[in-house]
């Protein structure tokens, strides 16, 4: 059994759970130094005095959203925390570009490379039980969760605390992903729209989540991994592959036999994504891929990176509990060739109790989870 | 069986040890340093089928902020960030977000050896091999062939300053280690039980060096300490 059992989140804009069913927004405006118009930052700041400029702003993140968790992890706990590269914070990118044979400056930039960061969080949480760093781009927060399954089913560990986080909402990591033209290239609020005929790349966003993950639970549980899986594409950096055999492979790994009451998409707004996206649940559902909503959470809240997939997971057990997918905003001009029901109308009932959340990634990683409301369906 | 392949850019001098080694690559490219070597490393196996697992543990991938040098010039007080940034942003190589991904090397050996199986890309702590040692195992049971690479790239001005930063100067270098698991394996040259014995490494590269020199015989490398457990070798080293 992998049961999740207590989840938290620091979400952009301010926005809450709740405010993911009311299809709000996180997105603002950004100027100079950023180099792009829009993005969805979190809005708290830390504390000064305790987080100074050799803290990694993603690891103050990670640091909020496991504080509020309600349970507070063991000593035999395993951890596993998603966290990409900190190259772009500007603490880090300004100082050692300047100077990067200075051995004094690194020193005290420790938290930002190699295993500072996890041995950090372990240390600061008191858990001694196995712990890694791991990444994979934008689907960090879905292959932490699998990580701590696999070791859950392997019996290294009974209780998991898994931590997704990121932050490359700083004006060189806008600009590394705007040259790569990833990026949305309007200034609109309503930059962020999935599937609709205006979009030309994802909206940065920033934030956390954390879980805990059981074999045996104790209390009530938010819900249940039910299945996962992951594939590689080994065709493009960049983009989903033409064939879909690989991201299809991860999907029905993770759902079986079982058809989902909702799929969370990756849905970033990528032009080419979203029609791939469309294809890919055409392939998986055939007859009945009309009738299964297809919704994209990254529409309100932007691509929060290594963050979105566990976040994505969270507000997915949440929409299972409610019986309501999340909507997805800004659809206002739909793409003829996405033809699929996204949700563009509000948040809607579903009736089932499991869901599949997919996130695609950078370099080819295709990653699936299937959640639900009961231990074994 | 299970097959080692090593790649490095220096034979780690102090050690004494003749080590295949190649030239780190063109600058200019879409990969990193460390995804060239892990590529070199995995060239040198068995090939693989389509759907082996691929189990990457990953250190740093090689310099990053050179790549920003050029934007920085531009700036008027020498700050790279600051007034302007979305103008000198523009000097920055479209490929520089790539060469910084962290998982940049499971993508380049999934696309050049065509691997679309499972993966696990954990990252710069040795302590993290055993756990991936034990996701290895688990996928053979289930008849997945395995993949497994430890890669890093630290021989660049930035990498050697983080090393000369933890004192590890000596290992501030390019290398990547590759095994193949085969679905079928039988033998292993090593266990991995709980308990603490042996030498404790100190980074990746010693870890991978001592695995690569305890697989073929070159060193008497001796119990392999991690944070909870150790790896012994079986007698008579590779089976």
């Amino acid at each position: 059994m992998r049961a999740l059992v207590d989840a938290a989140m620091i979400l952009p804009g301010g926005l809450n759970e709740e405010d993911l069913f009311l299809g709000r927004s996180a997105v603002r405006g950004l100027s100079d130094p950023f180099p792009v118009a829009v993005g969805a930052p979190v809005l708290e700041e830390p504390c000064a005095q305790e987080f100074d400029e050799t803290f990694p702003r993603a690891l103050w993140l990670a640091l909020t959203a496991v504080g509020r968790l309600r349970i507070k992890p063991g000593r035999k706990f395993g951890l596993v925390l998603a966290l990409p590269n900190m190259f772009s914070e500007t603490a880090y990118v300004d100082p050692v570009c300047a100077d990067p044979e200075s051995t004094e400056l690194l020193a005290t930039r420790r938290l930002f490379w190699g295993s500072g960061a996890l041995h950090f969080l372990a240390e600061r949480l008191g858990i001694e039980g196995p712990k890694v760093r791991v990444d994979s781009a934008c689907a960090g927060g879905s292959d932490a969760l699998i990580t701590a399954c696999r070791w859950l089913d392997t019996g290294l560990v009974d209780d998991c605390l898994v931590v997704a986080a990121a932050s490359m909402l700083n004006p060189v990591g806008c600009a590394l992903f705007k040259n790569l033209k990833a990026l949305s290239e309007s200034d609109q609020l309503w930059a962020s729209c999935p599937f609709d005929r205006r979009r030309s790349g994802f909206v940065m966003g920033e934030g956390a989540a954390a879980a805990i993950l059981t074999r045996n639970p104790k209390t009530e549980s938010l819900g249940y991994v039910l299945g996962f899986g992951n594939s590689m594409s080994a065709e493009k950096f960049t983009d989903l592959p033409e064939d879909l055999g690989a991201p299809e492979s991860a999907c029905r790994q993770a759902l079986g036999s079982r058809t989902p009451a909702f799929v969370c998409a990756h849905g970033t707004a990528t032009r080419r994504g979203d029609l791939v996206e469309t294809r890919l649940h055409k392939q998986l559902f055939a007859g009945q891929a009309a009738n299964i909503p297809l919704v994209s959470i990254k529409s309100m809240i932007g691509h929060t990176i290594a963050a979105a997939a566990l976040i994505e997971a969270v507000i997915c057990l949440s929409a299972l509990r409610r019986g309501m997918a999340p909507p997805t905003i800004n659809l206002q001009e739909p793409d003829p060739l996405c033809d699929l029901n996204y949700g563009a109308v509000g948040a809607q009932p579903i009736s089932g109790n499991i869901c599949l959340s997919n996130a695609f990634a950078f370099g080819g990683h295709n990653s699936s989870l299937c959640l639900g409301l009961e231990p074994h369906l | 069986m299970i097959s080692f392949s090593w790649f490095c850019n220096k034979a780690l001098k102090e050690q004494g040890l003749e080590l295949p080694s190649k030239q780190p690559l063109d600058p200019g490219r879409t990969a990193g340093v460390q995804a060239d070597y892990a590529a070199a490393a995995v060239g040198e196996l068995p090939p693989m089928a389509s759907h082996t697992a691929l189990l990457t543990l990953c250190g740093e991938p090689g310099s990053l902020t050179q790549a920003f040098q050029s934007a920085r010039k531009a700036s008027a007080d020498g700050t790279l960030v600051g007034e302007g940034f979305p103008r000198r942003a523009r000097r920055i190589h479209p490929f520089t977000l790539l060469k910084g991904l962290l998982n940049q090397t499971p993508a380049v050996l999934s696309i050049n050896h065509q691997i679309k199986g499972p993966y696990s890309n954990y990252l710069a702590d040795a302590d993290a091999f055993v756990y991936l040692w034990f996701e290895a195992l688990s996928l053979v049971r289930s008849q997945t062939p395995v993949c497994l690479v430890i890669a890093e790239a630290a021989s660049d001005r930035e990498g050697a300053s983080m090393f000369r930063a933890a004192d590890l100067e000596q290992f501030a270098v390019d290398f990547a280690l590759a095994l193949h698991l085969p679905a079928d394996l039988e033998s292993v040259p090593f266990t991995i039980e709980k308990g603490l014995s042996g030498r404790q490494p100190r980074c990746l590269a010693e870890l991978a060096l001592w695995l690569y020199l305890g697989s073929q015989g070159l060193l008497d490398i001796g119990p392999i300490r991690f944070s909870q457990y150790s790896l012994s070798w079986r007698p008579h080293g590779v089976h």
